[in-house]
């Protein structure tokens, strides 16, 4: 039974986390980041993703795939949890001395690809699944995509390809946050639910995805319950969640925020600022 | 050796399936003889994903992530919608972990003669051979392709460029291939021509020689060759099935030789869509002998040659 009181102050932690990396890196896009804090949390923290600790490179690990990896800097502090990088290392990020950039990437250990440019990342997952697969690992591959992201076309040739394939070790979240950079995204949950249930992909989907009781329900059937193929978990989130200007802000993708505005917020939340 | 190129590499790939479970061949929905028997006989390591080479190229970093040896085939010109996925997930990918990917395509330069430009590769050496790590190879005879395919066993992101065509023997079967990337073929003791070709334009080069006693080079793979040092001729002249003056062989030869004069003959532009033979696609941008030969001599280096 999932600590689902320990999941929500994680994820309030791994919000404050981000927020405090965004005020050492400005260049992070802060919105993309704030809209999946949960959905990582409840990833990574509730018992669905197999990882060893202190251990990146654990061959029957789960691997995780951050395709919308400018979004995925919260994926540092998760990765300081699991002995893969010192917790000092977040303070560096924005500095030379560190691999700690705005965009993950493998040079951090427990970083599998290297993202920054969408539409990759299904792809590359699926090669995984399939070697994995072949050899009967147990190990699964979860890739973490954006919805706008889900414009790229590479992502349909291996949408298309898994299902065909039937794969059940390969596992989509996407991320709908319902814009992109220039606006609104133009479908939204029960488009994509058609789209992927028409590729022949089994879909669940989270109709709160900062609701940490919805995603560990929604992560529990997707990893719990077989499915003779890939799987995609939709999750509606809000992009910029928990900074009221981002939130409404139709191009809050470009937004940064000043340290005085993410010190405001800390104090708001009642923050442990170090 | 006789037959195709593809023939011959996939020939070696099929006994090395066999050898090593490794080994993953991809196809973006394109044939050979071998490649079903390697499809009827290692169906677990085979893969068709469909014409979708963007795909080709991340399923098969994905598997090379996962230990795999992968050769993922495709035509040639195609490769080039998949420039960000080499770049991206091959190339860059593997400045973190070893890779073991091997690109296969077919239809180099203006093999694929009546399908028109859309299936000529004229713009990938110059396009692939701008990324770091991707080692670009042009056979240009089957025992060539054969020892090409020798280096798949090796780590590394390689992009092997075939003629479609058959083309004449010039290495024999047991060759193997050059670490210098480069095979002398001919050598001019008087150090007058050098020419320098690539793939079919090698042949062509052959014939031009036999004309000014020049000496030949027939470049396999540019990188990590040094050219520089070979003697200084007094006119060096590129000939490629590419594009000239953009990063193609002749851009190569002028960064490895840079105080010599050098000429180069290829692709200028425009597209040529009417032309029904490879011969006349030779006409059309002064890439057959013949044009070669009056171009040589109307230069002013040759009044004395």
């Amino acid at each position: 039974m999932t600590d689902l009181d320990a999941l929500r102050g994680k994820a309030g932690q791994l919000w404050r986390d981000t927020l405090l990396l965004h005020e050492r890196e400005p260049g992070i896009r802060i919105a993309s980041c704030l809209s999946c804090v949960e959905l990582m949390t409840a990833l990574f923290c509730g018992g669905h993703l197999r990882c060893r600790a202190g251990d990146p490179r654990w061959e029957d690990r789960d691997r995780f795939i951050a395709s919308k990896g400018h979004g995925a800097v919260s994926l540092y502090p998760l990765l300081a949890d699991l002995g893969f990088l010192d917790r000092d290392e977040l303070r560096k990020i924005g500095g030379s001395a560190t691999p700690l950039g705005m965009i993950p990437d493998p040079a951090v250990p427990g970083v599998e690809t290297v993202n920054g440019s969408l539409g990759h990342g299904l792809g590359v997952s699926l090669g995984m699944a399939l070697a994995l697969h072949r050899r009967a690992s147990s190990a699964r591959v979860v890739v973490l995509h954006g919805d706008g992201e889900l414009d790229e076309g590479a992502v349909w040739e291996a949408v298309r390809l898994a299902a065909d394939l039937g794969l059940p070790n390969l596992f989509l979240l996407v991320d709908v946050n319902g814009k992109s950079m220039l606006g609104c995204c133009r479908r939204g949950m029960a488009s994509w639910r058609r789209v992927f249930d028409g590729f022949g992909w089994r879909v669940v989907c989270c109709e709160d995805g900062h609701d940490l009781a919805q995603l560990d329900r929604a992560l529990d059937e997707l990893f719990r319950v077989p499915a003779p193929g890939p799987s995609v978990l939709l999750a509606a989130t809000v992009k910029g969640h928990g900074v009221p200007e981002l939130e409404s802000a139709e191009l809050s993708h470009v937004m940064t925020l000043k340290p005085s505005r993410i010190r405001e917020l800390l104090a708001e939340k009642g923050a442990d600022c170090r | 050796m006789k037959g195709t190129m593809r023939d011959a590499f996939w020939n070696v790939i099929h006994a090395e399936m066999a050898e090593d479970p490794s080994l993953f061949v991809l196809t973006a929905d394109f044939g050979a003889p071998a490649l079903d028997r390697i499809a009827a006989e290692h169906a677990d390591r085979f893969l068709s994903v469909g014409i979708s080479e963007q795909n080709l190229v991340n399923v098969a970093a994905g598997l090379a992530l996962e230990g795999c040896r992968v050769v993922a085939y495709g035509i040639a010109p195609f490769f080039l919608r998949a420039a960000e996925q080499i770049r991206i997930n091959l190339a860059m990918a593997s400045q973190f972990r070893p890779l073991n990917v091997t690109l296969v395509g077919v239809g180099v330069g203006f093999s694929y003669v009546v399908s028109g430009p859309s299936h000529h590769a004229l713009e990938d050496l110059a396009v692939l051979r701008a990324f770091p790590a991707v080692d670009v190879i042009t056979p240009s005879d089957t025992a060539s392709a054969a020892a090409a395919a020798e280096l798949t066993r090796r780590p590394g992101i390689r992009y092997m460029r075939f003629d479609s065509q058959p083309l004449p023997e010039l290495y024999p079967d047991d060759f193997r291939f050059p670490d210098t990337g480069y095979v002398q073929l001919r050598d001019d003791p008087r150090h007058r021509l050098l020419l320098v070709g690539s793939g079919a334009m090698t042949h062509t080069a052959l014939e031009v020689a036999d004309v000014f006693g020049a000496s030949v080079v027939d470049v396999l793979s540019p990188r990590g060759a040094q050219l520089g040092g070979l003697p200084d001729h007094a006119l060096v002249c590129t000939l490629e099935e590419g594009v000239l003056n953009s990063g193609g062989i002749d851009s190569w030869v002028r960064a490895q030789m840079p105080g010599a004069d050098v000429v180069g003959f290829g692709f200028h532009g425009p597209y040529e869509f009417r032309a029904r033979t490879r011969g006349e696609l030779h006409l059309a941008f002064g890439l057959d002998a013949d044009a070669v030969i009056a171009a040589i001599r109307s230069l002013k280096w040759a009044t004395s040659c």
